[in-house]
């Protein structure tokens, strides 16, 4: 057993564990992001109190502001009532679990920082081209492909975190303790049971939970689940140079043939929608 | 004529491609399962074969790796239900060109089978030749209708808006969705279409990159909110041809359409001769129809001017007589004609006549019942 395996079988351990014992440690969703959400599941929510809830956090703010100016609205908004008038209850939920979810991909430490970046770059790439071929194909609901795009490798960087935690109880303060490829498939073959609870700490919907849980294979028995256009984007994104590792190039011929075919995608499709993908990672 | 090869254990499935096949115009040979497929193989040469995967005596995978040991390169198709990517990517190792889940639509077969044999997907069957430009449009374009212009908002009220200021003539149809507009852009063939620059669920750049596939000729409008940024040079940098803004103003509709349909203006001229065309439309549009008028009335005016025209002779025999409406008009034209030392005589019925007549300002305004009354005069 290699040392990434060893690894990867103690992570587990400790994640079934805590799991088990309810000691389990998991990033809280922000008091203010829970407030809205639970605000915004109402249709006819109270607007002024969604504004001062989002006041409450100028981050939040500032971010929901930047949305609702970005370049796709061309103009820019000056109140937050107005951002909340122009993103819709929809939109507002991705914004807001999108600025929740960027948090945990935050880390001191400047190794685990500079790869959840790179997970973090992947997953909005994911999360864009999934709404786009949620709404071109009419697969689904978009926003929902948004979501489990965008959170569907959010145990990576927690694991990262399980990680540095190990190699520090081991004393080996060197670098080098582990191969950045050891590294990377640790964090691979044992994020997404660590997803999956995050997701369910956080109360997102079933869909996005077992989208985390498995991101394999598709599902045929029910060809236009969110889950599915999120397996096409992702293969889409890695094929656009947006992968966090290692790629098999056959493995992702395979999940973009399989996909193309399961939701009726065509290469012209593929093309239009990769177009300016990074001009619009960069926006997001 | 191209030969293709189905294995499949499933006799309907080797019915249903045989059948649509041969409508295709090719020869199907069938074998039902990789042994068979291997035995025909020895006997006859194909150009494509359809292959399934799970099979009885000898699976898919293994047929294909057994052709391909023996140099056969002739292009696979890998039409099955399985779908494990384990599978699928071993099969792309050993050399398919495609892959169909099984149920399939007939287009999708129809496609990948004419993209693996390098045919013309838009034609029948034979090698793909150079075609007239025209004569590969007319062949991608089929029995689909033309529709002059599409616009795409989630606000339906936008496209009722927008109908009541396009000219009665020009065709139109509406959507609220991505997936609405990527249907119609299937099934139709437009002119202009017009997209929000705020879809839910889909970026309206995607989307535009999107339906230029679909309809490479038309052009692509983006809808933008009133703003003081300079959107126009953002959406264009962004691909658009062109950019309207809401709320809607009328003259820049006119504008915008007029760059990109035959729009019949409401006052043509010829010589010192101003000509009124008749009103069409519900009565929602008369106003617009008379500040029309008067606008195009005065750059007329400017025209003649230039051209060291000192009369003018105004047609208004087709206005529709609305007292108010039609005597507005005339004074506004009379006043606009003055400031180019242009003065103006009428033509017009006999109620047009007695309209003007009534009113003060008007009444003695030099008015005829013909061209030549007026000319004479």
């Amino acid at each position: 057993m290699t040392v990434a395996q060893r690894l990867s079988e103690q992570i587990h351990q400790i994640a079934i564990h805590r799991i088990g014992t309810e000691r389990m440690v998991l990033p809280a969703m922000p008091s203010v992001a829970t407030r809205c959400l639970a605000l915004l599941k109402d249709p006819n929510f109270n607007q002024r109190k969604l504004a001062d809830a989002i006041g409450g956090d100028p981050l939040l703010l500032a971010r929901i502001l930047h949305d609702a100016s970005s370049a796709s609205f061309a103009s820019t908004v000056k109140s937050i009532d107005q951002s909340i008038s122009r993103l819709g209850i929809a939109r507002l939920k991705s914004v807001i679990l999108s600025y929740t979810a960027n948090q945990v991909f935050q880390s001191p430490d400047k190794q685990i920082a500079a790869a959840a970046r790179r997970v973090w770059d992947h997953s909005v790439a994911v999360s864009i081209l999934a709404r786009d071929l949620g709404a071109l194909t009419g697969s689904c609901d978009a926003e929902e492909c948004y979501i489990v795009g965008l959170l569907h490798d959010i145990g990576k960087p927690i694991v990262a975190g399980y990680l540095l935690e190990i190699e520090r109880k081991l004393g080996k303060d060197a670098p080098g303790f582990l191969q950045r490829a050891d590294w990377e498939a640790v964090i691979e073959s044992a994020h997404r049971k660590i997803g999956v609870e995050l997701a369910r700490t956080w109360k997102l919907p079933e869909e996005v939970v077992q989208a985390i849980g498995d991101c394999g294979d598709y599902d045929a028995g029910e060809r236009k689940r969110p889950a599915n256009v999120v397996r096409l984007a992702n293969a889409i994104a890695k094929r656009q140079g947006f992968a966090t590792g290692p790629i098999d190039e056959a493995d992702l011929d395979a999940m973009i043939m399989v996909g193309k075919s399961m939701l009726g995608v065509e290469d012209a499709m593929i093309s239009g929608l990769t177009t300016n993908l990074k001009d619009r990672l960069a926006a997001a | 004529m191209p030969t293709i090869l189905t294995v499949d254990d499933s006799s309907t499935i080797r019915t249903i491609i045989t059948k649509q096949m041969t409508e295709l115009g090719f020869a199907v040979e069938a074998a039902e399962d990789g042994q068979q497929g291997l035995a025909k193989l020895e006997d006859i040469s194909v150009d494509l074969i359809l292959l399934d995967v799970t099979m009885p005596v000898m699976d898919g995978p293994a047929m294909l790796a057994k052709l391909r040991e023996t140099g056969n390169t002739t292009p696979v198709i890998m039409l099955t239900s399985e779908s494990k990517r384990a599978v699928v990517s071993g099969a792309i190792k050993l050399g398919i060109d495609d892959y169909i889940l099984k149920p399939f639509k007939p287009d999708e077969l129809r496609a990948k089978v004419m993209k693996a044999l390098r045919l013309d997907p838009t034609a029948g069957t034979g090698p793909v030749t150079p075609a007239p430009a025209a004569a590969v449009e007319a062949a991608a374009s089929g029995s689909k209708q033309f529709t002059d212009v599409l616009v795409i908002d989630d606000m339906e009220n936008v496209h009722k808006k927008l109908r009541t200021l396009l000219p009665a003539h020009l065709t139109m149809n509406g959507c609220v969705s991505a997936r609405e507009a990527v249907n119609l852009c299937q099934e139709r063939i437009y002119r202009v279409i017009i997209i929000d620059m705020v879809i839910p669920d889909v970026n309206s750049v995607a989307l535009m990159n999107q339906l230029r596939v679909l309809q490479p000729h038309a052009i692509m409008a983006a809808l933008a909110l009133r703003s003081a940024n300079d959107v126009v040079s953002e959406h264009k940098a962004q691909g658009f041809q062109d950019v309207l803004q809401k709320p809607f103003d009328p003259d820049a509709i006119d504008e915008v359409l007029g760059k990109y349909f035959d729009v019949k203006e409401v006052l043509s001229i010829d010589g010192n001769v101003l000509r009124a065309a008749a009103f069409e439309g519900k009565d929602d549009k008369l106003d617009r129809y008379f500040t029309r008028l008067k606008q195009l009335g005065r750059e007329s005016f400017e025209k003649l001017a230039s051209a060291c025209y000192e009369d003018a002779i105004i047609d208004v025999a087709r206005v529709p007589v609305r007292a108010d409406k039609i005597v507005r008009l005339a004074i506004e034209l009379d006043k606009e004609a003055k400031k180019f030392g242009i003065e103006i005589r009428l033509i017009g019925t006999a109620e047009h006549r007695s309209t003007l007549a009534s009113v003060t300002d008007t009444a003695s305004m030099p008015f005829f019942d013909s061209i030549d009354a007026a000319r004479a005069a």
